[in-house]
């Protein structure tokens, strides 16, 4: 089967956004917690087998690995009624099962450590599959295990699978409440830098705007880590329904990405979704069940409260999209989506990029038969957006406080790769600044000058020979 | 002597010697009285009347008209059940004549002193009938009239005709013309057979150039309609003959009528190919079984129908419009029934879909994959391995079960295309799809033809859609191992990418979704046979002319040699974006002169993008086709484009 992706889940975390991911799947593709097709789902018309193999006795098995340092998230998977369903040699814990005490630097060289380990499983999976298309990374950037093990795979990965795409889904932390991890700036900063060097897209998941999502539009007053989750599973439940419901087109990562992401640094997506519901309060659905339209639902998707990013107030207004794929589902008539893209822009509800033609992509895509939904009409939007950067603006700013005052940085230095200085949390800073001021320049007419005028890196030019000897065989 | 007249007025049979003899010999000077001279002259005209009408009668009534030879000229036209039974009805006509002069010499030999005014008498009441029978012959010989026609030229007369008794003879001549055509016209509706050796339906078959030469004469493709080996290519051979089409049958009647005997006819053909096991099990008689599905038992109730219609005095338009409407309708809602129902209309349309209209992305993207995979391993790429790439994939994708009916293949018939560009073998690739029964009405040649014009357009997009995505690969790459590509390569790539986006996307959703949503509608809708086919060719129209394609198609028909000149403009340029699109995506991204070359196709790329806006918009302002102001609204979303031109022409 071509085309597959594998699953990697990081840290608690990932682990516990992909187990949403996964129980979301084997819903929306009539898949029983323990891998058999229920009877009802025999006939469907999807891809099972992007995410999915087949097991001698035909149950499904995720294209899953779970990678830990403590057992705690995964030993609440393995004791779930969904434990059957992955593949128990593809889920490994740390044999110390000590963690990586929220440190980058301890998850980083411990992935160094069990990489070999860690490989077997990889590269077993991916010689199992017909032709991998790319890996999906889910992990959170504050952490140890998923930022520091995350950036360390992220990097093997991009040199041992140099043709496969790596996405991620990325969980920002929340800005607005006071984190018991200290050292989370530096944390953030040092994957940041490998998400922009080793990534090829990134989904970026802002626990701030989700919380204040689930506050604000399911009106929950203190909403759980579950309720978040529900929220990160429908996204990326939906963000890959092109791949997983297959149409005429986006029916693969790099259809679904390329369109998106116009030059290589750019590649952090937004993600919007419309409309949310609480399904756990039931009294309350009555009152959430809109009418929906195509219009209505892609105008709600450009509202800036509905991302799942909290860019900030944009003060000077210049912040713009780069590009906007917009996944609708439901019962849609074709027709009304050419109206809605001509209301769009007759009241200029979105602004684009002056250096180059964008618009807003739309595709239409099927949805499962058997995962009922109250509205007639739902949409998810990939966007690529400039304000984007004030995410990271926030991060070095933090990242800065911290630094100047030399704070925490012991724990850091007991690391293999600070053993000698701190010159890597100062060249991530450089590069994730870079970033901001690339996204800055994208909101301007010169962008391409600026991006031509860019300085090169200083390992660029010995790499290119490296780069000519594969491109050859691409 | 006015005994020998009577005689001669009934002995009209033979040749007439005896009525001739009176006026060669003198026996009319010495017997008739000077003043009877006129009155007798008047009986022999009207008796050479007579004469002409009973020799037509005799000549194409009989079965062996040799003993007359004056019809001789008569030949080319002569030889048609029509024209017998023309002439049979005219003997009918005649019947009540001969009764008055029987009664007449009867009544002459009781008493001897009657005169020769009262024979006069009694043929003059008969004159308008024979008057009438002659005008009709006159009408037939000169305008040549023959099987439908005179049916329409006696309904014409019988019109003008206000007299009850004479409107009592034309039933009584056009009765025996009204069997044949209503047989006929059961045939074809009820059977699906055609009886004509002399062309006489208004429905007929139309040799195509390899039958004409293969089938000596006509008689051999009766028969061949007889023993019911229709092949499939036979039933669209069936058309409207206007030459035979009477006036009282409309021609959307005709059509109808045309339908419902094709209809009849598919249920003979395909369900032997269907089934053959079943049918080498009873050689015999298998048809009528597959023709009988159809009818469900209700083809009495439609051959009384029409038997009925048979018995009418006269062809009352209205009663036979009823009639063929009322069985048009049952046909083609039965038809519609068996294919939604059991053939699964709907799923049809969608393998359709999937694979002509390229529904399955995924499927052609592994196509695609394959077709590179392949290019690999032989340097030459020949017709094989997109057949053979089409079948690999089919097989990845695990669904062999729903291409079965699809064959990929390169025709390889024509050389327009310069070999330097790729493109150029797409755009003879060929999609066959054996389409199950009953669809055969839906996919007339044309039809397929049409259909593959669309899927060689969208697979040619697909492709250079998947080689700029490998392109944006090996980008993304470079980037990450800090190779640098220009940026403006990177720029350039967007926009063509861009452009084939939405182009596709155009394509795909304001194009195909919607109005295969319209279609599939239709057919939901119960809706019965001929509306869908109908709802079938206005979507496959309007595909064709919003995707640009629709006067490429008509022009290529008309004349080989100009296609570049003659192509829709529109399609003209997107074609050089094409080629545009074709010649980057080969380009070696980080040698030195690539930039170079980017830059002048990027000026091209402007040149053709310019042009494409500026005709979509002149031909937007121009009229209000609506799909052409979808695709300038995508294209030029924000702008874009229509302003670089503005900044172009300022500067």
């Amino acid at each position: 089967m071509p085309s597959e992706i594998i699953t990697l889940q990081l840290g608690q975390c990932g682990n516990q956004i992909g187990f949403e991911f996964w129980k979301r799947l084997c819903l929306e593709h009539g898949i029983s917690p323990s891998g058999v097709l229920e009877d009802f789902a025999t006939d469907g018309l999807d891809r099972k087998d992007v995410f999915f193999y087949q097991a001698d006795d035909d149950h499904y098995i995720p294209r899953a690995v779970l990678l830990d340092l403590e057992p705690r998230v995964i030993n609440t998977i393995m004791t779930s009624a969904y434990s059957k369903l992955y593949n128990p040699e593809n889920v490994y814990l740390s044999k110390h099962g000590g963690g990586a005490g929220n440190n980058w630097a301890s998850g980083y060289s411990q992935g160094d450590k069990l990489q070999e380990e860690i490989f077997d499983i990889i590269d077993r999976e991916a010689d199992g599959s017909d032709s991998l298309e790319g890996f999906v990374l889910c992990h959170s950037i504050a952490g140890g295990t998923g930022s520091g093990m995350g950036s360390f795979l992220m990097e093997r990965l991009a040199d041992r699978y140099p043709k496969k795409l790596i996405q991620t889904y990325s969980v920002f932390p929340n800005q607005e409440e006071i984190s018991d991890v200290v050292v989370q700036p530096y944390n953030s900063m040092l994957t940041l830098r490998r998400l922009i060097t080793a990534a090829d897209s990134v989904v970026v998941l802002d626990n701030t705007a989700l919380n204040r999502i689930a506050c604000d539009r399911l009106h929950l007053q203190n909403p759980t880590f579950t309720q978040i989750n529900t929220l990160v599973s429908t996204i990326m439940s939906v963000s890959t329904t092109t791949l997983r419901y297959p149409s005429y087109m986006n029916n693969n990562l790099i259809g679904l990405t390329a369109p998106l992401i116009p030059t290589p640094q750019l590649h952090f997506l937004m993600t919007g979704y419309t409309p949310l519901t609480n399904d756990a309060n039931l009294s309350n659905q009555a009152v959430n069940v809109r009418k929906t339209t195509v219009l209505d639902v892609m105008r709600r998707l450009l509202q800036p409260k509905n991302m799942m990013v909290s860019t900030g107030p944009d003060k000077t207004n210049h912040h713009c999209y780069i590009s906007i794929l917009n996944i609708i589902q439901g019962e849609v008539d074709p027709t009304q989506v050419h109206k809605s893209l001509q209301r769009i822009r007759e009241r200029k509800l979105a602004q684009f990029i002056p250096w180059g033609p964008t618009s807003i992509q739309v595709a239409l895509s099927r949805s499962s038969p058997y995962v009922q939904s109250s509205h007639r009409v739902s949409g998810l939007m990939l966007a690529n957006h400039t304000s984007i950067c004030s995410l990271f603006e926030r991060a070095l700013s933090q990242f800065d406080k911290l630094r100047k005052r030399g704070a925490f940085l012991d724990q850091f230095r007991r690391e293999d790769i600070f053993k000698d200085d701190l010159s890597e949390l100062d060249e991530s800073r450089e590069i994730v600044d870079g970033l901001v001021q690339e996204y800055e320049a994208a909101t301007r007419v010169d962008y391409l000058e600026f991006s031509a005028n860019r300085p090169s890196k200083s390992e660029g030019d010995t790499r290119s020979e490296e780069a000519k000897s594969v491109k050859s065989d691409i | 002597m006015l005994h020998d007249v009577i005689v001669s007025c009934l002995s009209l049979s033979g040749k007439g010697i005896s009525f001739k003899k009176f006026l060669v010999s003198n026996v009319v000077d010495e017997f008739v009285h000077p003043c009877e001279r006129s009155i007798f002259d008047d009986i022999i005209g009207t008796l050479n009347y007579l004469n002409e009408i009973v020799r037509f009668a005799k000549y194409f009534g009989d079965n062996n008209p040799h003993d007359l030879s004056d019809f001789k000229e008569a030949e080319e036209y002569s030889n048609g059940s029509y024209l017998k039974n023309f002439a049979k009805g005219i003997e009918i006509a005649l019947e009540e004549y001969y009764s008055e002069i029987a009664r007449l010499e009867s009544y002459y030999q009781k008493n001897s002193t009657n005169s020769l005014l009262y024979i006069h008498n009694a043929l003059e009441t008969q004159k308008p009938v024979i008057l009438i029978l002659r005008k009709l012959i006159i009408d037939a010989r000169t305008q040549k009239l023959h099987g439908c026609g005179l049916l329409q030229n006696l309904r014409n007369q019988q019109h003008d005709q206000v007299d009850v008794r004479m409107n009592h003879i034309f039933s009584k001549i056009t009765k025996p013309i009204k069997l044949v055509f209503y047989s006929h016209l059961a045939h074809w509706l009820l059977l699906g057979m055609i009886d004509d050796p002399h062309n006489e339906f208004f429905i007929s078959y139309k040799h195509s150039n390899e039958n004409a030469t293969k089938t000596s004469s006509e008689k051999s493709m009766t028969s061949r309609t007889y023993l019911s080996s229709v092949s499939e290519e036979d039933i669209w051979q069936y058309e409207i003959n206007m030459a035979q089409l009477p006036l009282f049958v409309s021609t959307i009647l005709a059509e109808k009528v045309l339908f419902v005997g094709q209809t009849v006819l598919l249920f003979k053909v395909d369900r032997r190919r269907h089934r053959s096991e079943s049918w080498t099990a009873k050689t015999h008689g298998s048809y009528c079984d597959d023709v009988s599905e159809l009818w469900d038992g209700k083809e009495s109730v439609f051959s009384k129908m029409i038997e009925d219609l048979n018995d009418e005095n006269r062809i009352d338009v209205i009663r036979f419009e009823s009639v063929i409407n009322d069985i048009k309708k049952f046909v083609s809602q039965r038809l519609s029934d068996i294919a939604v129902i059991e053939d699964n209309l709907v799923h049809q349309m969608c393998l359709i879909k999937h694979f002509y209209l390229l529904g399955r992305g995924e499927f052609y993207l592994e196509f695609l994959r394959q077709m590179r995979i392949g290019a690999k391993g032989f340097s030459n790429k020949n017709a094989k391995s997109y057949t053979r790439a089409f079948e690999i994939a089919a097989n990845e994708m695990g669904i062999v079960d729903e291409l079965e009916n699809f064959t990929l293949s390169v025709q390889k018939h024509s050389n327009d295309f310069e070999d330097s560009c790729e493109f150029g073998i797409w755009q003879n690739l060929h999609l066959k799809y054996n389409y199950k029964w009953p669809l055969n009405l839906l996919f007339s040649p044309t039809t397929m033809e049409r259909y593959n014009n669309v899927f060689r357009h969208l697979l040619i997009i697909r492709k250079l859609q998947y080689d700029l995505q490998l392109v944006w690969a090996r980008h993304k790459w470079f980037a990450k191992t800090g190779a640098r590509v220009d940026v403006k390569i990177m720029n350039f790539r967007n926009h063509l990418t861009f452009f084939l986006d939405n182009l596709q996307y155009y394509i795909q959703v304001d194009v195909l979704e919607s109005q295969f949503s319209i279609l599939i509608n239709v057919i939901k809708n119960k809706a019965d046979f001929e509306e869908i086919q109908r709802a079938h060719s206005i979507f496959l129209a309007n595909v064709l002319s919003q995707c640009f394609l629709l006067n490429d198609l008509i022009d290529k028909k008309k004349n080989n040699q100009t296609t570049m000149q003659s192509q829709n403009p529109v399609y003209g340029t997107i074609l050089e974006i094409f080629s545009i699109c074709e010649k980057f995506s080969l380009l070696d991204s980080i040698e030195e002169d690539t930039l170079k070359q980017v830059i002048t196709l990027e000026e091209k790329f402007h040149v053709s993008i310019l042009g494409l806006i500026n005709l979509l918009a002149s031909i937007k302002s121009a009229s209000s086709f609506g799909p052409l102001s979808q695709f300038l609204l995508r294209l030029d979303y924000k702008h874009w484009f229509s302003a670089d031109k503005t900044i172009k022409s300022a500067a």
